[in-house]
């Protein structure tokens, strides 16, 4: 059984004097919930649903749990890693986009 | 509810088909139990669902659930079987009162709702899959 991973929790502007000023500017200027606001709601959501599955496979597989109850945790955790990645490629491109602004 | 609320409700309508499928298929497994008259005897089971609380401010439903498994109180078929060890003094063995054309006809409303349930489950697993193939 693979071990949950712990919570990830927010670090925007923990310490704005390390950010770049145009960065503290742009979190301290946005109302509403930042974008690593919502990427560790979201990390933290996965967390729960992957764990939730791997709980419901234990017990699927020894008879405790019914079939419906673990395709759909299943489901819900295969969408859940889908959309976490789909995340993580589009932040991960965004940064390589800043990255060769600066380069070039 | 989690990120994908259709799952989960379809989810909660498969739990529910499946309850039903389960006491349907106790009815049946237990048809003929024999009671000597006046002694326990199995009675009907029957699932009442009803929809389950919304959270507030969220008009599109939390899903099904099973609110009560209902236990019939109807008397059991007394049939006069003498030759049967059960049979009171006047020859009587009761049957619980089990009508199994009900049941089976129940099997097939159970069946088709699990079906169903379990299509808007796939369906909405490629719904969401279609949105995050933009991005992928």
């Amino acid at each position: 059984m693979i071990p949950p991973i712990t919570p990830v929790t927010a670090v925007a502007a923990a310490s704005p004097a390390a950010a770049a000023p145009g960065a503290a500017a742009a979190s301290s200027g946005t109302s509403g919930a930042s974008f690593s606001n919502v990427l560790g709601s979201a990390l933290d959501s996965l967390n729960a649903t992957t764990s939730n599955a791997s709980t419901l496979a234990v017990e699927g597989a020894t008879g405790q749990a019914n079939v419906a109850d673990v395709t759909v945790a299943s489901t819900e955790a295969q969408l859940a890693v889908q959309m976490a990645t789909t995340t993580r490629d589009d932040a991960v491109t965004a940064f390589n986009s800043i990255m060769s602004m600066a380069a070039g | 509810m989690s990120m994908f609320p259709s799952i989960d409700i379809a989810g909660t309508g498969l739990d529910v088909d499946q309850t039903w499928i389960d006491t349907i298929s106790s009815n049946v497994a237990n048809a003929d139990d024999a009671a000597t008259p006046g002694s326990a005897i199995y009675q009907d089971q029957e699932v009442v669902a009803t929809a389950s609380p919304s959270a507030p401010g969220n008009n599109n439903g939390s899903g099904v659930q099973v609110q009560s498994v209902n236990v019939s109180t109807a008397p059991g078929v007394l049939v006069s079987d003498p030759g049967n060890p059960l049979a009171n003094n006047a020859g009587l063995v009761e049957y619980p009162n089990v009508d199994i054309g009900h049941q089976m006809t129940s099997l097939v409303q159970a069946q088709a709702g699990y079906e169903a349930n379990a299509n808007v489950l796939g369906n909405s697993d490629a719904a969401y899959k279609a949105i995050l193939a933009i991005k992928a």
